[in-house]
């Protein structure tokens, strides 16, 4: 027994750069057998592919279904987890769907935008992310019981889940951003991490995987993957370093969502980079990542709020907010605010900005995800023609406790209009459309450059008939006017722009 | 006359002497609480010397958390300090310990019987 253990805990690790296969952006990754894994993407673009690199489609896995999670248990069964529908298919011996169970709600069958699946072929674990709890079922949808929390602790967005073949159950929590091991009869047997860059803490472990005693952890804001011994939740090792270029490979990941065993090794989904990243037993690779970052030093969050000149967009690295004055011939940082924990004034994940004028000032409320608290801000920004940076402009006013925990917010604003009426919208190939008609503008490639997109999340058209676009892959904000021309990128450093901005390259007068 | 440079006229005669101070006088961002603060001893705050924090909150809140840290440099105190309530409007924060100079903002922040929290802010200068 202890040789095994210390076999398990000296293995090498799965850390050489194998092979990449591009992809859509993908949210899961399972691996079906020893020659083929499970992909999910977003929008059903699910599908099956042959391990090694090939992207080769064998079977669409779409039937209408959107699915955010996969799993195969020992007996090579499968199950598939549809977000869409809040619902679990299981297939017997393969593709087949034998049945389905689940629905939207909060009851012991039902699921609130589910987003992981576990299974040992016994029971099944389902991450029942907006009730914030981990239901268990056996193989035939009846439900075992369930954990909302873990030792005393609430489970505030589990979002990931892992079965090993004794029935353990591994909990991943992007809010408390631990991982929690529970043994077959719901006793507690581990907790492992909290916030943090330190090998063993985490920012936001996103997605798990168990095979032979080893837990793979995708820690996703550290762009890493962390491996854990299962048994008694103590750190093997990481490895992977963080992508500071996009598209940046040899071993290097950039904001890793799910991680799974495949018999060489592991693959890992990095929907960031729309691609997969196998990885085979070797050296980890641990190269010093620069000190000085060559491309963005500003990570920019998929949501934004917008009141006249003022924007308000969340990093996720510093859990802070940014206010920025964008009426100005180059947006202004004007104040940053905000920390990473669970006190007052710490948001985890907002899901949702107001702004109101009021007799105290500007104010702005924002509900984190994680506990359905709403913080309140009053911006005491500076006057327009005197402006500076500082942290004191913004003061929190209150925290309010949640009438109604939503751990999942609205749907991103990918859609807004111009004065004179027309739509603007992001369609799901994150392009821009300006107009209905056969005059409308379509533009925005794949790409890093003025006028191109990597991974947009939202859109709005400001006071001054501006389009904005929070492109979140490139950890910029880009403006056009109504035309589609391209006016302006910005972030808080340097942004992913390889051409000097046209105004840059003009001679002074 | 700012408000600004009337904080820091308060705090400066703590950061800058060795008397006993009569301590500070602070309200809730939003104006609901006012705390009145000083050290426990009513000595001035050192660099890298423990301390420890009285308050009296009007009117009387359901719970009060006390901590601090450096806005600029984003970080907090190296620990947590424990708050506890000598009765029922009086409040003693102890281990405070300002671990380097510069400016350091003391946080109270206040619970009321709705569970809302509202925060009320004080600087200090080290130097």
């Amino acid at each position: 027994m202890f040789l095994e253990l210390l076999l398990s805990v000296t293995a090498p690790l799965p850390a050489h750069h194998a092979w990449t296969v591009d992809t859509g952006p993908t949210q899961a990754v399972a691996a079906l057998d020893d020659h083929h894994i499970i992909v999910c993407g977003t929008a059903g673009t699910s599908y099956i592919a042959n391990i090694g690199g090939i992207p080769h489609v064998t079977h669409g896995l779409h039937d209408g279904r959107v699915f955010v999670a996969a799993d195969v248990t020992p007996a090579g069964d499968l199950l598939l987890l549809d977000g869409e529908h809040h619902t679990v298919v299981v297939g017997v011996g393969g593709l087949l769907a034998s049945h389905d169970f689940g629905s939207q709600g909060n009851r012991l069958t039902q699921f609130n935008h589910p987003t992981d699946i576990a299974s040992n072929g016994h029971r099944i674990a389902v991450a029942d992310t907006g009730n914030r709890r981990v239901l268990l079922f056996d193989m035939a949808g009846a439900n075992m019981g369930l954990y909302d929390s873990v030792d005393g602790a609430p489970l505030a967005l589990p979002t990931s889940v892992a079965m090993s073949d004794d029935g353990t159950l591994f909990i991943g929590d992007e809010a408390t951003h631990k991982v929690y091991a529970l043994n077959a009869d719901g006793s507690h047997r581990w907790t492992i991490g909290g916030w943090g860059k330190a090998p063993g803490r985490f920012a936001e472990p996103s997605g798990l995987d168990e095979r032979d005693g080893e837990l793979l952890v995708a820690d996703r804001l550290n762009h890493r993957i962390q491996a854990i011994d299962a048994a008694t939740g103590k750190l093997i090792d990481w490895w992977g370093m963080h992508a500071l270029k996009l598209r940046e490979g040899n071993g290097r990941i950039h904001y890793p969502e799910d991680v799974a065993f495949t018999s060489e090794g592991c693959v890992v989904a990095e929907p960031f980079e729309r691609r997969i990243q196998g990885f085979t037993i070797g050296e980890p690779d641990r190269t010093a990542a620069p000190t000085q970052p060559t491309g963005s030093q500003s990570h920019f969050g998929p949501r934004m709020g917008l009141h006249g000149r003022t924007l308000v967009v969340f990093e996720p690295e510093i859990r802070a907010f940014h206010v920025f004055d964008i009426d100005r011939s180059t947006p202004m940082l004007l104040s940053t605010f905000g920390e990473p924990g669970d006190d007052p004034g710490c948001v985890q994940q907002p899901i949702g900005f107001a702004f109101e004028d009021t007799n105290e000032g500007l104010l702005v409320s924002v509900t984190d995800a994680a506990d359905g608290d709403t913080h309140t801000w009053r911006l005491d920004l500076p006057p327009v023609d005197r402006p500076r940076f500082d942290v004191d402009f913004v003061k929190l006013l209150r925290t309010t406790p949640a009438t109604h925990a939503a751990a999942i917010g609205p749907p991103f604003k990918r859609t807004s209009q111009l004065p004179d009426g027309r739509r603007v919208a992001l369609t799901q190939l994150d392009q821009l459309v300006i107009g209905e008609d056969e005059r409308r503008i379509v533009f925005g490639d794949l790409g890093t450059d003025h006028g191109q997109f990597w991974h947009p999340t939202e859109i709005v058209v400001d006071h001054n008939g501006r389009i904005l676009v929070l492109d979140h892959g490139n950890h910029r904000m880009q403006f056009f006017d109504g035309d589609g021309a391209w006016l302006m990128t910005f972030g808080t450093g340097r942004a992913y722009t390889p051409q000097n901005t046209p105004s840059m390259r003009e001679d002074a007068p | 006359m700012s408000p600004r440079t009337m904080v820091l006229l308060a705090v400066l005669p703590l950061a800058g002497c060795q008397n006993p101070t009569r301590g500070f006088d602070t309200r809730t961002n939003d104006d609901v609480y006012a705390v009145h603060w000083n050290t426990a001893t009513g000595r001035e705050i050192l660099v890298d010397e423990y301390f420890t924090i009285h308050a009296s909150i009007d009117p009387e809140p359901r719970s009060v958390s006390i901590d601090a840290g450096m806005p600029e440099h984003r970080h907090g105190m190296l620990h947590e300090p424990s708050t506890r309530r000598l009765s029922h409007d009086t409040w003693l924060a102890s281990d405070m310990l300002f671990h380097m100079p510069g400016r350091w903002r003391v946080q109270f922040d206040i619970t009321d019987a709705d569970g809302t929290v509202h925060r009320a802010e004080s600087d200090i200068v080290l130097e």
